[in-house]
């Protein structure tokens, strides 16, 4: 394929992961992973990407990942990820994928730019008017790895993302970890509260997903489910 | 420090317990326990199990492994497992020897005490019957207070130091009683703690740390003081400081106060690069009896990830989450995240900073019951305020 081997010159391809909506039996959206043109790890790409000039090259991969997805008839949404500290050295990451999805026939409210956590603490109030400003064009925001351990909840009360995706480390083994369960419960009557939505990432297990069903959460990301596949858009198995 | 724990776990039976049944099941675990030098506790009610196992950590640690096989039992949840100062069940040598299985079948079978815990109250010691509210109010975890060693002697302040301290009553609006005073480090005209801080040089803030909380639990039980107290850990080196905890101990113990009257207040905007060597510097901390609380909770790194390490005893909430509450949405929820995650896992919270009528109304509705702030009492130097209990609407 002509068009992929476009994307092998450029060092890098993209997997994509399924998030799913367990309720309703269907993909809400796919997350693109940067990979190696050969599949090889995000951070080896990455680490040939840093420079004055990563956050274009940064950009760039986004326009990738979109053309990508709309070859391989993305019928949902797209995640996308996204650094913050662009924002601040004058150069607009959102403006910039919003357009390169418009050009892919993707209207803004079909991308998803995830951020973590970590990238949030820092200087939030400005970050989160720049963040805000994007609001009305459609395009969703998330709070990825959230409970890693900085900001926390207290994060919310400054932005309210329209997804939290709760960190791996707090969704490993829960049906039988107390404490990451009370943890969990806060974090998802919070989100609750404010309507944002809760993603499960790094699900492996059935015990896992059983207990964020329960607790109300619907959508899932992680191996139980689908592994990232490279250049496809794999489908997700769906538990009864 | 000598070694000893509490692993408290929760578990939903596979097949149904009848009174027999749990006698035996208890007879046989009495006997076990018994030779490993392990006390606690079991309850049984509508099919789930809640026991709680004191002793020797890695004796603890090897029973815990084997019951959590027992097929009998499946969805083996660990609530809490962590060092302990004291027993609380070693007056009931080995759990429940010398009840009849008549009593047992009361305190295992459940039926009574849940609908009525007044046939408890002829067994039970304070302490246990605490732990077994907190369960039946679906709270995971007792705050066992230890008894308060009586002791009256006193010491005069041990080196004439060139700070004091104000102090700031911690109330429980509810109970309309002062928990503890917070003892607020001042300058000796009373000049506020930056200046006074700012004095200590890095190196060696840790001793002036140490050094400083002897001075405030002296000054606090010269004012006789009566309830508990908070120390805040001031020292950007946390981890020395709280290493410095025997000291502390030793001061406490000079002047007659308590390890477990004894709160540790942490704020750190230190980011942890060790979470877990943290964690379990705390829970040797806790070990001693003291308490420790995390200061403002989640303005700084002291978010979630610290709570799934280690669980504090309480949580002071952040000034800026407190200010106009009663008309802020997402501070609203926030709170309630918060408070769903400290009641299950039995972790007091606090509401610092509480300073309008209007901030209280809402808190209290929401069931928080610990309270500091201009509303109820300024910080008084060198005394210890008296509290004016607002009504609410």
């Amino acid at each position: 394929m002509a068009e992929t081997n476009a994307l092998e010159d450029m060092g890098y391809s993209f997997a994509y992961q399924p998030i799913l909506n367990a309720r309703l039996g269907s993909v809400a959206c796919y997350e693109a992973l940067l990979r190696g043109a050969n599949n090889e790890s995000a951070q080896r790409v990455l680490a040939e990407m840093m420079g004055p000039r990563f956050h274009h090259q940064d950009a760039n991969c986004r326009h990738d990942a979109i053309a990508l997805a709309a070859r391989l008839g993305l019928p949902c949404d797209l995640s996308l990820n996204l650094s913050p500290n662009a924002l601040k050295q004058g150069f607009d990451p959102i403006a910039n994928a919003i357009e390169a999805a418009g050009l892919h026939g993707f209207a803004p409210n079909r991308l998803v730019l995830e951020m973590t956590e970590h990238d949030m603490i820092t200087d939030h109030r400005s970050l989160v008017q720049q963040l805000n400003a994007h609001r009305g064009s459609g395009v969703k925001f998330a709070i990825d790895d959230f409970g890693a351990g900085y900001a926390g909840l207290t994060l919310l009360a400054e932005f309210q993302p329209d997804i939290v995706k709760i960190d791996i480390s707090l969704v490993r083994d829960i049906e039988s970890k107390g404490p990451r369960q009370a943890i969990v419960r806060g974090v998802v009557r919070t989100c609750l509260d404010l309507g944002i939505d809760v993603v499960a990432e790094g699900v492996e297990t059935d015990e896992e997903y059983w207990w964020f069903r329960d607790e109300g959460v619907e959508l899932f990301q992680g191996f139980l489910f689908a592994r990232p596949a490279f250049e496809q858009l794999p489908p997700a198995f769906f538990k009864a | 420090m000598a070694s000893l724990g509490h692993l408290i776990y929760y578990s939903r039976a596979t097949e149904s317990f009848n009174d027999e049944a749990l006698a035996e099941l208890l007879r046989l675990a009495r006997e076990n326990n018994e030779r490993l030098g392990v006390t606690g506790m079991l309850l049984y009610t509508s099919g789930s199990f809640f026991q709680v196992l004191e002793g020797e950590p890695d004796t603890l640690q090897r029973l815990f492994d084997g019951i959590a096989k027992d097929p009998r039992h499946t969805a083996v949840t660990t609530i809490i497992s962590e060092p302990i100062a004291q027993r609380a069940f070693s007056e009931w040598t080995m759990g429940h020897a010398g009840m009849s299985a008549q009593e047992v079948g009361y305190l295992v079978g459940g039926n009574d005490f849940f609908a009525e815990a007044s046939c408890f109250e002829d067994l039970n010691p304070g302490r246990a019957q605490k732990l077994l509210a907190a369960f039946k109010d679906g709270r995971w975890r007792a705050r066992l207070s230890g008894a308060a060693k009586a002791n009256t002697l006193r010491t005069a302040v041990p080196t004439l130091p060139r700070y004091s301290f104000a102090f700031q009553p911690i109330v429980n609006a509810r109970l309309k009683t002062t928990v503890a005073y917070e003892a607020l480090i001042r300058g000796l005209a009373e000049e506020p703690a930056w200046q006074v801080l700012q004095q200590v040089s890095t190196a060696e803030s840790y001793r002036f740390d140490s050094a400083s909380r002897a001075v405030a639990m002296a000054l606090a039980m010269r004012l006789n003081l009566s309830s508990g107290i908070h120390l805040n850990v001031l020292s950007q080196s946390v981890d020395k400081s709280l290493r410095a905890i025997d000291s502390t101990l030793e001061a406490a113990a000079r002047i007659g106060l308590a390890a477990d009257r004894i709160t540790l207040e942490l704020d750190h905007d230190e980011r942890i690069v060790d979470l877990p060597g943290f964690a379990a510097l705390i829970r040797s901390v806790r070990g001693s009896g003291v308490r420790v609380a995390i200061d403002n909770f989640g303005a700084g790194h002291s978010g979630l990830g610290l709570l799934d390490q280690f669980q504090p005893d309480a949580i002071a909430l952040n000034m800026n989450l407190i200010r106009g509450i009663e008309s802020n949405g997402p501070r609203q929820a926030i709170l309630g995240g918060i408070q769903q995650t400290c009641e299950d896992l039995g972790v007091d919270l606090i509401a610092k900073g509480v300073e309008t009528r209007a901030e209280y109304n809402w808190l209290m509705l929401e069931g928080v019951d610990l309270y500091q702030g201009y509303l109820f009492a300024s910080a008084g130097f060198e005394h210890l305020p008296t509290v004016v209990f607002p009504g609410h609407d």
